[in-house]
């Protein structure tokens, strides 16, 4: 196993937001966290990523307790960040932005990323302020690719995109999974995480509700009126 | 492709030649200016500027010390050239280093905050610094200061160089100057300064890309520390006099108003900053009327905030946006 989150309870300020939540990745899957706005997906993200105070349960990464570890720690053990609304770094080019996660390594790592979103060989010499939701999005995720994380915690790489760019996002996401890459995907488009995900973790007022599988999250009318419904 | 992936590199005159073009236009500017003590003022309080311009614009960092930092190093290199007959050079290095160690102590502090109580923290040790400066009299001189710093002969092994004349003196300040820029321009360019830059965007993108924020701002705050020390060690050669206002959070202050009147997102902003303040304030002076009524400072301010309301980037912002508009045109 990989990553193992045990009862993990996390407060923003006095606020409890997380009530426990229990979740497994293993080596080579993709899992995802489903629910809707504010059921807590991206706090157990900032939560394993030590962005978001910890106060009891054990957050296990290769074996080893990760909780109170700073984050920046968490990164250099193999765990990668990609968060929400595409957070790049806009005044450097799309060739900075790459080689900032990893200043000694040579173009090779590089190479493999840009074969995996064509589009960014193109605007290497582009700030990231100059290039599409699409394009920020896909350095987004690239930059944390060429750091070498072994787990990459996605949290909604499809919001704001047109369909055609999702469709893009999803066959890059596809790709990283047939090259044997750990992620954890936090999506909202049902769709996209049923053809993405191996298994799938309902997530409901701070807590891992259920799990599910592929075919339930798109046809469990259930499900549906329970956890994903406004 | 692979070349185009990797770190930048400049053929060495590729490297000089912005340096080169430097010198060309500062060596003649000193003939021309009306004060031939200004050209040496300008370039000397271009420097803290500079380092000014490092923190904030390259780092994100407001950093209200940055006076005082200049005051340890002419206040060290002072006592030393005037009380122990130091060689120049020695007593320079000593301005750098030992502004390098308040800095050391100092950022420490500090930048273990951010935003406004960074700012504030750094405002508080300014005014330490200054209050120990004004109360350690039988050290420092106190209100009186330094006096007996002697600018003389320079000696380089079989080379000397007399440092009274003020042309002399301006030559050696601005070898220093465009060193100390090429170094600043190669440091911004470095990986490390890529990643300074990214940290001034967003500390929690650096932080969650593997960086320790706080090591890189506090290197960056030593460079700094160190760069102001430069500045105080010649500020002290060029004035043969250290006085406590250097500390002052007012000198600090003057070094912000012109780094943001110069552009605090290029380095050239520094020089800009400096010339353009001091050739201002200078200007105004000759005025009698406006000189005995303080209006100067006035006039000084008013021009300040129209170029802080009109041009984000400075002057140097200023005049690319107008070129940019010529040239779409």
């Amino acid at each position: 196993m990989m990553l193992q989150l045990d009862q993990v309870h996390a407060y923003y300020g006095k606020s409890h937001i997380l009530h426990g939540v229990s979740l497994e990745v293993n080596k080579g899957e993709l899992v995802t966290l489903l629910g809707r706005n504010g059921a807590g997906k991206t706090t157990t993200l900032k939560s394993i990523m030590g962005l978001v105070a910890v106060r009891s349960g054990s957050i296990q990464y290769k074996g080893e307790n990760i909780v109170g570890k700073e984050t920046h720690q968490i990164f250099r053990r193999g765990l990668g960040y990609v968060p929400q609304g595409r957070r790049i770094f806009s005044s450097l080019s799309v060739t900075e932005n790459l080689r900032l996660p990893s200043l000694r390594q040579d173009g090779e790592k590089i190479e493999w990323v840009l074969n995996i979103f064509p589009p960014l060989r193109e605007r290497l010499n582009n700030r990231g302020n100059e290039l599409s939701g699409g394009e920020q999005q896909m350095l987004a995720i690239a930059r944390v690719l060429v750091s070498g994380s072994e787990l990459i915690l996605l949290d909604e790489p499809s919001e704001g995109l047109a369909p055609l760019l999702v469709g893009a996002i999803t066959d890059a996401i596809l790709e990283l999974k047939k090259s044997g890459l750990t992620m954890l995907l936090v999506e909202a488009n049902l769709t996209m995480a049923s053809n993405l995900g191996d298994r799938h973790y309902v997530v409901a007022h701070g807590l891992v509700a259920c799990e599910a599988s592929s075919r339930e999250i798109l046809e469990d009318v259930e499900l549906h009126r329970k956890y994903f419904k406004l | 492709m692979k070349s185009e992936l990797n770190a930048p590199q400049r053929s060495f005159m590729a490297e000089l030649s912005p340096v080169l073009i430097m010198a060309a236009i500062l060596v003649p500017t000193y003939f021309v200016l009306p004060s031939k003590m200004m050209a040496a003022e300008i370039l000397i309080m271009a420097i803290p500027t500079l380092s000014f311009i490092l923190l904030l614009g390259y780092t994100g960092l407001l950093n209200f010390g940055t006076g005082s930092l200049f005051a340890v190093g002419a206040y060290t290199a002072g006592i030393l050239l005037a009380r122990h007959n130091v060689h120049i050079l020695l007593a320079i290095i000593a301005g750098v280093a030992m502004s390098g160690i308040i800095s050391i102590i100092m950022g420490y502090f500090c930048i273990k905050r951010v935003g406004l109580i960074f700012a504030l923290l750094t405002l508080a040790f300014n005014q330490l610094i200054w209050f120990i400066i004004w109360q350690w009299k039988s050290f420092t001189g106190g209100p009186d200061g330094i006096w007996g710093i002697k600018r003389e002969i320079l000696e380089l092994g079989i080379f000397s160089i007399n440092l009274k004349p003020t042309f002399n003196f301006y030559i050696f300040v601005l070898i220093l100057f465009l060193l100390l820029f090429l170094f600043v321009r190669r440091l911004i360019e470095s990986p490390f300064g890529k990643v300074l830059m990214g940290m001034r965007e967003s500390e929690l993108r650096a932080t969650a890309i593997g960086y320790n924020p706080e090591t890189y701002k506090w290197i960056a705050f030593i460079i700094g520390g160190l760069i102001c020390g430069l500045g105080g060690a010649l500020f002290a050669l060029h004035q043969e006099y250290v006085g406590e206002h250097l500390a002052h959070w007012s000198t600090s202050g003057e070094f912000a108003i012109k780094a943001l009147l110069g552009g605090t997102f290029v380095l050239h902003g520094a020089l800009i900053g400096s010339g353009v303040f001091i050739f201002l304030a200078d200007f105004l002076n000759r005025f009698p009327v406006l000189a005995k009524a303080g209006a100067g400072l006035l006039v000084l301010g008013a021009i300040f905030i129209l170029v802080v309301m009109f041009f984000r980037g400075g002057i140097y912002g200023g005049v690319e946006k107008v070129y940019n508009f010529f040239r779409k045109k």
